[in-house]
């Protein structure tokens, strides 16, 4: 790997709910370790795909990460400095977010130059005049007319709904986006349309990119690297044709042996992994993926796997996968 | 295998204001038992509403059956009362939905909700009832069965939801199961478990299985044939390996290239030009004329059949007709 | 769930009891009742010898201390007025007001669910529309007005119904009808919207491939789960009730607690205030408490969060 310094760089991030019960909300009844001690470094111009199921944390993550939320423990560094109160503001101003569901995180009440002028409205001194001369090219490369600034979100199918997001996260001209599920919610016809237009603009801004799907698919598509969470934990990380060469933890080949493969010739014989995503309060102690894992021993039940390098560049938090395929 | 569905040209409109549109506009297909026959199309071609049709389970304040017929155990579905239908909801046809938390009551129990069924169409007391919900959640493989007949639904995983939804299904026995999307909404390695169960107990009790889908994946997975849709109608009929080796109609084309691939690497997805544009009735020209790549003269101007081919396919588009060596049969 | 249930009794024990301390502090700061209860131009002497006696003269902490510690043991203490315990006083009175009461609050229950149902199956029909635009009048209209207008039409223009006391049934047709119009309005309203909502849901949906009849799928399914954001506001038209029952009482001539209370404050009779309040905050307190237990019955997700 390239010794620049990271773009992003998180160090034991924490993110821990604690859950109030008692009349007056004043004992614990237990702790929610939705993100538990993740560490993780995006370099420049990197896309890094997330990949987990519900509850693993990957959503919780992505708004600790831009501050959206404040966490319990750990740090955020951005190029290289600790994002506080200070560089907070900075910060907000080149790291942007695009959500999963078109249909929620437009304001109704706002017309379209409202919604993408607004990032321009908080953060710049430019007026009116100016903030639509920002706008208006960028309405272009996002495939949507001048027409479009005066109308509202519903009139729009939810296609152009995520490009109006694309273009809201954009204005700003950020350096780092976090898309969260962008394209879950839509068609696959639509997704397609989506995924080029957002890999274009990743290239001509030169952007840094966390993308978060459950689609397997989706992420190998668009990434560059591939980490996979399970219960507030990342359990592998890796360049993405390595991920798929060489799976080392028995989550991540569960994951993909699970997937529905578009090509009948390949249909699987495997069994499918057992039980149920586990609840993220109080999980025991050892491995998170314990209660699941047919290869489970006692070591995994007492003492927690470190993500360790287990081959160049290639990480996975497992006690007994040697460089291998996982069991 | 014996047919116990006959779908002919069946026709469902929705009437909004003084807007018609022909959600379903002439489908057909035939189902037997043990079979799985896959819808799949995007939103608002109209596979949901042929599910939901067959057993008349619409707003009929603002839908109606137009035309055709759906063909089962000796009657026109069609043309029966909501007595007649509500005996063959539940008990000879049942449903599986999309979201399993919100299809089931959050105010009742589990128990309650599957012995109801029981209740209503296996003349069972409520104790032999009981029993057989006991015996249902045990053949869907839900851990610790008992305990679980009386929690509510929202103290369930989504996994355990689903098969609850699955097990209500089964309850009677059903010759077919209609399944709308049951998958969609759950992770993919709980997704992977249900798809499995499906498959089982399709083998196990030979029954004919009506699965609508988006995702390609599952209709490879899951399916013995294959139906296209696109605004409305059946675009193209195919077994999946015919359909994913060699699509036929534009639209399945295009709707394979825009999807990523784990195998490949593409670099662009293909993407299919424009959106779906809203039909009114009456269609006359190929639905999907203005979007497709091979769009001639004839396509503009007549809405194509759905041409036959000799080897149990079918495909919508003129071009077919012009492309094969030999007239169609 | 036992552990639900104590905290909710804990927390209505403890709004009473901070409501009767309230009125205890208000009332010993609003005045001399001795001007109520001797003639005017009585004597200072006089005056001072009567507060001793009812033992105002003492600091307001020692009388609020014994006026718990007789509750406690039963003594709510004796009316300025009357000169008689006040739960005697009250009791006499009592039946008047609870009977009209509780007759209001349950036919506006049961015709307000069942109007409100009604209309949003008919959802945009003549029936929804009508029913709708009447329940506008019902909460707008101030009960005395409609109360008023009752006994013009029915009293006085078709001598049809009796216009004041309570002596037979007959009686009490219109006094019911005008303490309830409210209350079934709202429910009535908030029950269809709140149906309207649950009708869209996907388990009805579910319900009905399963062979459940209509009836069945409306009756069973929905209202229950419609109800829930009713019982809500339930408690509220309670506290309505009451309220409406001082100025119903007065409209219809009907001997009830509410002039009781409304006179106790006029002439500054405390100890009759006080418990007419207490009764009234008890009464309204315990129907919120019944309403909070039964929105755990009724949705089962509520239940879990304790």
């Amino acid at each position: 790997m390239t010794a620049k310094t990271p773009l992003i760089e998180l160090r034991d991030l924490q993110k821990h709910y604690r859950i109030n019960k008692g009349i007056f909300g004043h004992r614990t009844r237990g702790t929610v370790k939705a993100v538990d001690s993740i560490s993780l470094s995006i370099a420049p111009e990197e896309t890094l795909g997330l990949i987990g199921e519900s509850g693993c944390g990957k959503s919780t993550l992505s708004r600790v990460l831009l501050g959206l939320t404040p966490a319990t423990g750990g740090e955020v560094l951005y190029d290289g400095r600790p994002v506080n109160r200070r560089t907070l503001p900075q910060f907000r101003r080149e790291a942007q977010m695009i959500f999963q569901d078109p249909y929620s995180s437009l304001d109704p009440r706002m017309n379209i130059e409202d919604i993408i002028g607004e990032p321009l409205r908080v953060h710049t001194r430019l007026d009116r005049k100016a903030r639509r001369d920002v706008i208006l090219p960028l309405l272009e490369q996002v495939g949507l007319s001048e027409d479009a600034l005066s109308k509202y979100p519903h009139e729009f199918s939810g296609g152009q709904r995520q490009r109006i997001g694309i273009a809201r996260a954009l204005v700003l001209e950020p350096r780092f986006i976090v898309c969260d599920e962008p394209v879950s919610a839509l068609d696959m016809s639509i997704q397609a349309q989506i995924l080029n237009l957002f890999a274009e603009m990743k290239k001509t801004r030169r952007l840094t990119c966390l993308f978060i799907s459950h689609d397997m698919s989706v992420v190998k598509h668009i990434s560059d690297r591939i980490a996979v969470m399970y219960l507030g934990h990342i359990v592998e990380l890796a360049e993405k044709e390595e991920l798929f060469r060489n799976t080392l933890h028995p989550y991540t080949a569960a994951l993909m042996n699970a997937i529905p493969v578009p090509n009948p010739a390949l249909r699987r014989k495997i069994e499918p992994l057992p039980g149920d995503l586990p609840s993220p309060i109080d999980p025991p102690p050892g491995c998170p993926f314990q209660t699941r894992c047919a290869a489970a021993q006692e070591r995994c039940r007492r003492e927690m796997p470190a993500l360790n390098e287990l081959l160049p560049g290639h990480f996975a938090a497992c006690h007994f996968c040697k460089g291998g395929v996982g069991a | 295998m014996q047919a116990i569905l006959h779908v002919n040209n069946l026709k469902t409109y929705y009437y909004a204001g003084n807007r018609v549109v022909p959600a379903v506009d002439g489908v057909s297909f035939t189902l037997s038992r043990g079979e799985v026959l896959g819808i799949v199309g995007e939103s608002g071609c109209g596979k949901s509403t042929v599910a939901r049709s067959v057993t008349g389970l619409f707003d009929r304040s603002y839908t109606r059956i137009e035309g055709g017929e759906v063909l089962f155990d000796g009657m026109d579905l069609t043309r029966q009362s909501a007595k007649t239908l509500n005996r063959i909801r539940g008990k000879k046809i049942s449903m599986i939905f999309q979201n399993p938390l919100t299809s089931l009551n959050p105010v009742y129990t589990v128990a309650d909700q599957i012995t109801e069924v029981l209740l209503l169409h296996e003349g069972m007391n409520r104790r032999q009832a009981r029993e057989r919900a006991l015996e249902l959640l045990t053949m869907v493989g839900i851990p610790e069965p008992k305990a679980r007949l009386d929690d509510f639904p929202h103290q369930l995983s989504g996994g355990m939801q689903q098969r609850v939804l699955i097990a209500i299904a089964l309850a009677c026995n059903p010759q077919l199961v209609i399944a709308d999307e049951p998958t969609t909404a759950l992770d993919v390695t709980i997704q992977a478990q249900i798809l499995r169960l499906m498959d089982n107990i399709r083998t196990q009790f030979d029954m004919g299985m009506l699965l609508i889908t988006h995702n390609m994946g599952v209709v490879a997975e899951m399916c013995d044939r294959v139906l296209v849709m696109y605004g409305g109608v059946v675009v193209e009929e195919a077994d999946p390996l015919q359909l994913f080796d060699a699509p036929l109609h534009p639209y399945t084309r295009g709707l394979l290239a825009a999807i990523p691939s784990i195998e490949a690497q593409k670099e662009t997805l293909y993407t299919i030009p424009g959106t779906v544009p809203r039909f009114s009735h009456p269609v006359t020209c190929c639905r999907f004329a203005d979007r497709c790549p091979h769009c001639a003269g004839h396509c503009r101007t007549q809405e194509p059949p759905l041409f036959r081919t000799g080897d149990g396919r079918g495909v919508r588009c003129w071009n077919y007709l012009s492309e094969k060596e030999e007239p169609s049969q | 769930m036992t552990k639900f249930v104590v905290s909710r009794l804990f927390k209505a024990v403890i709004t009473v009891w901070f409501i009767v301390s309230l009125v205890f502090v208000c009332t010993r700061m609003s005045g001399d009742p001795t001007l109520w209860i001797l003639p005017d131009d009585a004597p200072e002497a006089a005056r001072i010898e009567l507060r001793e006696s009812l033992g105002l003269d003492r600091p307001v902490t020692a009388q609020y201390v014994s006026y718990f510690a007789d509750a406690l043991r039963g003594d709510m203490g004796c009316s300025y007025k009357y000169l008689r315990p006040v739960n005697e006083v009250f009791a006499e009175s009592a039946w008047a007001t609870v009977s009209l009461g509780v007759l209001a609050f349950s036919l506006a229950i049961l015709l307000g669910v069942l109007l409100g149902v009604m209309a949003a199956v008919h959802r945009n029909s003549p029936l929804d529309r009508i029913t709708m635009s009447a329940t506008i009048a019902g909460y707008t209209v101030p009960n005395f007005v409609f109360g008023i207008l009752l006994i013009f039409l029915f009293s006085l223009k078709l001598r049809m119904l009796p216009s004041g006391g309570n002596s037979t049934a007959a009686h009490y047709i219109m006094p019911t009808l005008t303490l309830m119009m409210g209350p079934m309005a709202n429910i009535a309203r908030l029950t269809r919207s709140s149906m309207l909502d649950v009708l869209r849901q996907d388990y009805l949906e579910c319900a009905r491939s399963k062979g459940v009849p209509e009836i069945v799928v409306i009756f069973k399914h929905s209202l229950r789960n419609a109800l829930i954001p009713v019982v809500t506001i339930i408690g509220l038209q309670m506290g309505i009730i009451i309220g409406g029952s001082v100025v119903v009482e007065t409209v219809f001539a009907w001997p009830g607690i509410g002039s009781l209370i409304v006179n106790a404050a006029k002439t500054r009779d405390f100890p009759m205030l006080q418990y007419g309040i207490l009764i009234i905050a008890a009464a309204v307190t315990l129907t919120n408490t019944m309403v909070d237990l039964s929105y755990a019955f009724l949705d089962p997700r509520i239940r879990d969060n304790f």
